[in-house]
């Protein structure tokens, strides 16, 4: 990894989370090491189980890690000061899959919004006109200021908590899943409007999601988690284009096409890993089901050795796999990545 | 494709009704449709298209206070609305069998996989031998190749991963070798490697005789495994046709919307999307006329012809593709 961390906000080394016993627990993240840099949309994608929540999680405050450090505008923030942490608190935001959980039942969304306005130390004078810009700027009617979420469908539910957390003027947006639950026609206008906000407010987000093309829509860069390690880390034409992680490349060429008349047999699709299958204590998760290591002969080396997450020379793409120079040759066939 | 053998299924104005609190709420209003021997049939649609509804009332499942009436449906030569409750569970799970997207809710937590299956090859086909019921069962696991049956049968649903639960559901679903598979979100749940899965299983499924009912808000699946798809909106099908003549030449200003919808996954990503203004109506409160009027940009495009608001479109729904539109032509002409 570089240690270029100029204008990052998030710089995180080594994170690491175990559920359970120390030793003998589940490591949900096992050592990532990244960066969030300002202005930027990270994309962190992975299927179940690769950690990518807990990554997300972990940034926002809700989940203490294991080991490893985070440092937010330069501070680690394990030794934050109760003034630091407060700041913290208010600078980094979250917006949850479910918008249904997430809002309080009992509480109007005046009542919801008025008090990250009455934090960010709006004059009390002008904060009936905060509310009123808030919910236009996501797109509400302000007649509904006084409606309890239950009368608010999915779609507007999830504009709700997206005000919500713009109250207080983030400058970070940790969004797990935001728009997996909704209608297809629903999803698109949350993403227009989440490109409208991060233009219009400059914001940093980091998009959690299992989702490959809404990766692709919304990221300025990616990272791809498998089983707890970040596998590789590029900008989204690095990863969607130029893959060199034989995951990635399984994961984009399991995707369903959007035309009729494909072929529909992926061979080098492997099944998945059965549920509590052991994490390999040496060597790399994925050889288990990876088509790379068997084209080569399934070298010992990725039982053995622990791939590093390694830049090659293409601006900081990063991929940890120690046959990552073969990939894109042997890629020619499932190559449906970077194809015309 | 429709005109020429005997559909194995063959609906005709079918609707669901929900009389609640004196007020009657129409999930499904007047669906037509007939599905070949062999084929995969997408059905289409977003919350509250009624899609799911569609599938439980062909399993004659819908739960009560819901009514279900039809002008006919006829599968495989019989009336399934004239059958008695215990003829028509002789047909479900034999015949024509149910998988859903939740397969783990839909298993007994404390009995094994093993039970899971034989279980219903013990209550149809009354067979009583241990021998042939593991037989069968491990037979059953090969087919939804789900790796080390022998050792698979003997755990319980909640030790399989969601992929490996699925395959069971659906060993659940075809081990009496049904005719029809009605298939309600099957892999929405599911990891996209996973997914990819058990979607070649599908296809596989059908290429050996049976035909499937695909329902799902997933246009993309469609394209994979469908011969042709429904698109249904607010309790109605709103276009019909093969999956390559809809993908290529939509004629539903909604179809249109939902195909735009899908993001692209190679070159460079859209600055915008073409979303569909709105939300999905509710069933208590469908629009007047075409359901789709108030969301539609055609009907903005064309001055807001009153007709949209007042008319239901009666499509010609005997044609090969067709859809529900007043303004149809003028749309795939725009």
């Amino acid at each position: 990894m570089s240690d270029d961390t100029g204008d990052a906000v998030f710089v995180v080394r080594d994170l690491v989370k175990v559920f359970g016993h120390r030793s003998k627990g589940h490591r949900a993240v096992d050592g990532v090491s990244f960066e969030v840099y300002r202005g930027e949309t990270l994309g962190v994608v992975g299927e179940s189980g690769s950690g990518k929540t807990t990554v997300g999680r972990i940034l926002v405050g809700f989940e203490r890690a294991t080991s490893g450090e985070i440092s937010f505008e330069g501070r680690p923030t394990a030794h934050l000061t109760r003034r630091e942490r407060t700041m913290f608190r208010r600078k980094v935001q979250m917006v949850f899959q479910n918008p249904f959980a997430s809002l309080n039942p009992l509480r109007t969304v005046r009542s919801t919004l008025s008090d990250g306005i009455a934090r960010s130390g709006i004059p009390r004078a002008r904060r009936e006109q905060a509310l009123v810009e808030l919910m236009q700027q996501v797109g509400l009617n302000e007649t509904m200021l006084d409606r309890y979420p239950h009368e608010f469908s999915g779609g507007q539910r999830q504009r709700l908590v997206l005000a919500r957390a713009l109250t207080v003027s983030p400058e970070v947006l940790i969004a797990d899943e935001p728009v997996s639950a909704l209608d297809v026609s629903i999803q698109a206008q949350v993403l227009n409007l989440l490109n409208d906000l991060k233009a219009q407010l400059g914001l940093t987000i980091v998009f959690v999601t299992h989702d490959l093309r809404v990766v692709n829509f919304f990221s300025d860069r990616i990272a791809v988690m498998y089983m707890g390690r970040l596998v590789e880390l590029g900008t989204r034409e690095q990863i969607m284009e130029r893959s060199r992680h034989p995951y990635t490349r399984m994961l984009l060429s399991a995707a369903p096409h959007t035309e009729p008349g494909h072929d529909i047999a992926r061979p080098w699709v492997r099944q998945e890993p059965t549920v509590g299958s052991a994490q390999t204590a040496s060597g790399c998760t994925f050889a288990p089901r990876c088509w790379v290591r068997q084209a080569l002969g399934n070298p010992e080396r990725c039982l053995t050795e622990q791939p590093e997450l390694r830049a090659n020379t293409d601006g900081g793409h990063a991929a940890a796999c120690h046959f990552d120079a073969e990939v894109p040759s042997l890629a020619a066939a499932p190559a449906r990545v970077g194809a015309p | 494709m429709t005109t020429s053998s005997t559909p194995l299924l063959r609906v005709e104005d079918l609707t669901v009704d929900f009389h609640v609190r004196g007020s009657r709420v129409r999930a499904a209003d007047h669906v037509s449709l007939s599905i070949e021997p062999g084929e995969i049939v997408g059905v289409v649609g977003e919350s509250a298209s009624g899609k799911s509804t569609l599938g439980l009332a062909l399993m004659r499942m819908v739960p009560p206070p819901g009514r279900v009436s039809a002008s006919r449906i006829e599968f495989d030569g019989r009336d399934l609305l004239s059958l008695t409750d215990a003829e028509m569970r002789k047909i479900r799970g034999h015949e024509i069998s149910l998988v859903v997207q939740d397969a783990l809710s839909t298993m007994n937590p404390v009995t094994t996989v093993r039970e899971q299956i034989v279980q219903v090859v013990r209550d149809h086909e009354g067979i009583r031998s241990r021998r042939l019921l593991e037989e069968r069962a491990v037979q059953a696991l090969r087919d939804v190749q789900l790796p080390d049956a022998e050792a698979n049968l003997r755990r319980y649903p909640h030790e399989l991963s969601g992929g490996m639960q699925q395959r069971v559901a659906i060993a659940q679903g075809i081990i009496l070798g049904p005719k029809l598979i009605i298939a309600d979100e099957p892999t929405t749940a599911l990891d996209v490697t996973v997914q990819a899965g058990i979607l070649a299983l599908l296809k596989q499924i059908s290429d050996g005789g049976a035909s499937i009912i695909f329902i799902t808000h997933d246009l993309s699946t469609v394209a994979e495994i469908c011969d042709r798809v429904l698109v249904m909106y607010a309790g109605r099908i709103v276009e019909s046709g093969t999956v390559a003549e809809v993908f290529a030449d939509p004629q539903h200003p909604y179809t249109r919307g939902l195909l735009a919808s899908l993001l692209p996954l190679e070159g460079p990503p859209p600055e915008r999307l073409d979303a569909i203004p709105g939300q999905p109506p509710r069933p208590e409160s469908w629009p007047s006329g075409c359901r789709f009027h108030p969301r539609c940009d055609l009907w903005r495009a064309l001055g807001e012809p009153e007709n949209c608001r007042t008319e239901d479109p009666r499509p010609d729904e005997t044609a090969p593709h067709w859809a529900a539109c007043h303004y149809a032509r003028e749309g795939a002409a725009r």
